[in-house]
């Protein structure tokens, strides 16, 4: 049996009255979701948080899943929009949290703690972009740099989620460079 | 040429669900299932009563203008049920005391 064919049952289940076969569809997709609230968080807790509302919310509206697109990309668009509403609440309490230091850029041997740093504030500046780029480069890497899945997930064209991966990296290119990091490392084009 | 950013958000950690996170969405999923939906508002009704209210209105306002009558002759006419006065209030008393005896039941919380 395919994990396809588990959700189909199990979305079958739960409509036909059983809430405990949900368990089966949190169980398998709780890391994903999870983890797609951490990319918009940075926060154990609050991504937890986020993702359980975002299990009730798919709960509610289990009805209306047609089939039409697979099981977890309307999973994960469900979760998309929650986190979005949920950011747009509550987004300044969440960005500033945990924070690391900032680092030292200046020229020097790096330490893998340095690079670690200097990883977390870049993955921290997405978060602060609008949320358009924000969204479209947290599920594009969360994707697997799937720019077809990405699109689906986002409900927008892939040639719009291109454009925006485009600007986002635009955005960030003033950023990335005032931690010491070359500007010719943004030139990269999405495929 | 390595893209450093690609390689960063390429290279992003991932965490694991707690390992209560299952049972506590499902806690949240029975409470959900077993709670009572939200009481929708009622459009319809809302919509039938403000129809109804616009047809007396404008059914009021037509009327008055067919009839012709002016203040003062309303005001004479409606003194004369002076006399009436503690007929209709019994019959108010009466019809309110009914309907506080239809209440009680609910009112004290058990069925009729």
């Amino acid at each position: 049996m395919t994990s396809d064919d588990q959700d189909a049952a199990a979305v079958a289940r739960v409509i036909a009255g059983d809430p405990g076969a949900f368990g089966d569809i949190v169980r398998r997709w709780q890391h994903r979701l999870v983890n797609l609230a951490w990319r918009f968080c940075r926060h154990h807790a609050t991504a937890e948080d986020m993702a359980q509302e975002a299990f009730l919310k798919e709960y509610r509206s289990l009805g209306s899943f047609r089939g039409e697109s697979q099981f977890s990309t309307w999973l994960t668009a469900v979760a998309l929009n929650t986190y979005r509403s949920r950011l747009h609440r509550e987004r300044p309490l969440w960005l500033g949290r945990e924070a690391p230091e900032p680092v030292d850029t200046a020229p020097g041997p790096q330490t893998a703690l340095e690079q670690g740093q200097r990883a977390e504030i870049v993955r921290r500046a997405v978060l602060t972009l609008p949320a358009r780029y924000r969204n479209a480069i947290c599920v594009y890497y969360f994707e697997g740099r799937d720019t077809g899945e990405s699109a689906r997930v986002l409900g927008i064209p892939e040639g719009t989620l291109k454009a925006r991966l485009h600007r986002a990296r635009e955005l960030l290119r003033p950023r990335f460079a005032s931690l010491g990091l070359p500007l010719s490392d943004l030139q990269t084009e999405i495929p | 040429m390595p893209d450093e950013l690609d390689e960063i958000l390429r290279s992003e950690e991932t965490i694991e669900p707690s390992p209560d996170f299952v049972s506590s969405v499902m806690r949240a999923v029975y409470r959900e299932s077993t709670e009572l939906p939200p009481l929708r508002f009622p459009w319809s009704r809302f919509g039938i009563g403000v129809a109804a209210c616009g047809l007396m209105t404008g059914s009021a306002s037509a009327l008055w203008s067919r009839v012709e009558v002016s203040a003062p002759h309303v005001l004479i006419h409606l003194a004369s049920l002076n006399s009436v006065v503690p007929q209709l209030a019994y019959a108010t008393a009466t019809i309110l005391i009914a309907l506080v005896l239809l209440s009680l039941p609910r009112l004290t919380g058990r069925d009729a």
